[in-house]
């Protein structure tokens, strides 16, 4: 701590960076990748390349897969085709609990196998969001921290930046490697700044219920009655218990014409069938919220025999500004010019945390050497794997997706597990390089680790987008060709990471560069 | 035709605006010219103008996209007008000369 304010926020601004920082740059990575996550999927899951048609007839492609999945489901969902899906994915719950996933090509209405990925949306999603660590959700927890530290740095940064106005265009990319650094931190800090608060904020409060779960209590009282009170008035689940007697499915097509009558210019965009088979069966339409910013809760409740309306619910206006808030950071809504703006300022967060380091790595380099500390080598190890370590992790779990089979099993783990396996035992070697590779003397910054590794990097972006073309036959030209701009687009980006990698990677190799 | 007409104009006077105010400082002034100017007086109206086009930019965004979309894409928008135009005055500074020109022409600066 310093004997100023001013100090006092520069210790904070530092050791917050320091301690938080790596955490910070793989959730800003993966929430940068979950912009695009459902085009990730269509990359990673070739199967579900399919041409979505103009008019979808859900009694023709589903109600065959509803009905043999009749005697062991208790609920089965279908999300509808979008703009960013073409296929139909169905999810269904057995009474054990047990899930299941199937895919289905509207227009055949054949069954597309298990792609065995987990892909943008099973994988990249949640590690932004939970790091991917499960027990006691400390996963939860420790992105809560650090998007508190998040919000810590950016204040304590605005407070610290002495010439934030005269500052505020400034970046000088042909100074000094360690003034161009800190100008770019400076520069993506107080430029992005409204989006990355904002973004921060928005995602601490959509886990309000994790961080503070007993905070329902103030309005609703103690026990499980009264949270299910508050579930209810929140998101209106509608419910009702099955009564053992066999009952067909009406016309879910009917249903979703209904569904659209009752919202004047809004579609369906997933249908659920509980306790399909039975008499007191019911089906749950959700509207889509492609539209809108806000991701509204509106459901319509259909009985499953009869196709009759049972219940409507549409959120309160606290409820709706929370959805607000949570649209806001999820980007669920069909609008490509944000979408893109979303991912470049997601990077522009990459870069700031990423930056934040460098600067502290050579700003300190020289003064820990000659004190014999080891702090900037263990430092600089953690984040060369912190930042191109998980870089090159995530190139590695595209290039294993096109390299196993569809049935590929090791050690008893399937294929979506295999290729998470590769990602981690990566990541971790990213770190082994980092140490092995350290500078010697400890003057000297780690040239020959952040350059082997963007070589690395370079190297199996490239060869994720080869391998994508030799395994599918869907090269870059045919993608365009075709109008396929969601796994060209990730082609192209994967090409135009490769051209950064190599351009980086080839300018840490001049004698120049990485000065202290 | 008009929804697409006012989201042009919103993103070019964000970008306009950022560049005013960004001319408005002595060290981009500098950078993009060689004349000197009085600063003094120009700072104001190049500050003033300049954020005027940023608060500008928010109803044209929100007549275009709604409000919902609008005030999103205003406020992201904001973050890579202002990227552009710090990009610009790194690496191809010459490129708001015209408009440096034309301020000091206008604005008896």
């Amino acid at each position: 701590m310093g004997d100023t304010f001013r100090k006092s926020m520069a210790w904070l601004h530092t050791w917050s960076g320091v301690v938080m920082g790596s955490v910070l740059f793989a959730i800003f990575w993966m929430g940068t990748l979950s912009v695009f996550d459902q085009e990730f999927d269509r990359w990673m899951q070739p199967g579900t390349r399919v041409v979505a048609p103009t008019i979808i007839s859900l009694d023709k492609a589903i109600k065959p897969v509803v009905a043999a999945l009749t005697d062991e489901a208790v609920q089965i969902g279908i999300s509808l085709p979008n703009d960013r899906i073409s296929h139909l994915r169905i999810t269904y719950r057995d009474a054990s609990g047990n899930r299941g996933t199937l895919g289905v090509d509207p227009t055949t209405q054949l069954l597309i196998p298990d792609q065995g990925s987990l892909s943008g949306t099973g994988f990249f999603f949640p590690f932004h969001f939970s790091l991917q660590v499960k027990w006691f959700s400390i996963g939860y927890w420790l992105v809560g921290l650090a998007g508190m530290a998040m919000l810590a740095l950016l204040v304590s940064g605005v407070i610290i930046h002495k010439k934030i106005f005269v500052d505020f265009f400034l970046f000088r990319p042909r100074k000094q490697l360690q003034r161009a650094t800190l100008d770019l931190h400076n520069l993506t800090g107080v430029l992005g700044l409204p989006f990355h608060f904002l973004i921060t904020l928005s995602g601490l409060i959509i886990f309000i219920q994790v961080y503070f779960p007993n905070a329902y209590e103030g309005a609703y009282g103690q026990g499980k009655a009264a949270q299910a009170a508050m579930q209810l008035e929140a998101t209106g689940r509608y419910k009702r218990a099955r009564i053992n007697q066999p009952a067909p499915l009406a016309s879910l097509d009917a249903m979703l014409a209904e569904a659209e009558r009752q919202w004047p210019g809004g579609k369906a965009q997933f249908v659920r069938v509980w306790h399909p088979g039975d008499a007191a069966g019911y089906v749950e339409v959700r509207r889509s919220v492609a539209d809108e910013v806000t991701m509204n809760l509106d459901q319509l409740y259909f009985d499953a025999a009869t196709g009759a309306l049972l219940h409507r619910f549409e959120a309160s206006p606290v409820i709706t500004a929370q959805r607000f808030i949570s649209g806001m950071h999820f980007v669920q809504f069909d609008h490509w010019g944000l979408r893109w703006l979303y991912f470049f300022a997601g990077l522009s967060g990459c870069i700031m945390t990423a930056t934040g380091f460098l600067f502290w790595l050579a700003s300190r380099r020289v003064s820990h050497a000659k004190k014999g500390l080891a702090g900037v080598r263990v430092v600089e190890a953690l984040t060369v794997g912190s930042l191109t370590g998980i870089l090159i992790a995530t190139m590695a779990f595209l290039v294993v997706n096109r390299l196993l089979p569809l049935e590929a099993r090791f050690a008893g783990q399937d294929r979506a597990a295999l290729e998470v396996w590769a990602f981690y035992l990566v990541w971790l070697a990213t770190f082994v390089h980092a140490v092995l590779r350290r500078a010697d003397p400890a003057t000297k910054p780690a040239r020959r680790a952040w350059q082997e590794q963007c070589w690395v990097l370079a190297l199996l972006a490239m060869l994720a987008v080869a391998l994508n073309a030799v395994s599918t036959g869907d090269h870059l030209f045919a993608t365009t060709m075709r109008a396929d701009w969601q796994v060209a687009g990730v082609d192209l980006l994967l090409l135009l990471g490769a051209s950064l990698a190599i351009w980086t990677a080839r300018r840490i190799g001049r004698p120049s560069q990485l000065k202290g | 035709m008009l929804g697409t007409l006012s989201l042009i104009l919103a993103c070019a006077t964000s970008v306009l605006g950022f560049c005013l105010l960004a001319l408005g400082q002595e060290r981009h002034w500098n950078t993009v010219t060689s004349f000197e100017v009085n600063m003094r007086k120009g700072h104001r109206f190049l500050f003033w103008t300049g954020l005027s086009g940023q608060l500008f930019a928010l109803p044209l965004m929100i007549y275009s996209q709604g409000p919902g979309f609008g005030a999103l894409l205003w406020g992201v928008l904001l973050t890579a007008t202002a990227s552009l135009v710090a990009f610009t005055l790194a690496w191809r500074p010459r490129l708001l000369l015209p408009l440096a020109l034309r301020i000091r022409r206008h604005a008896s600066i």
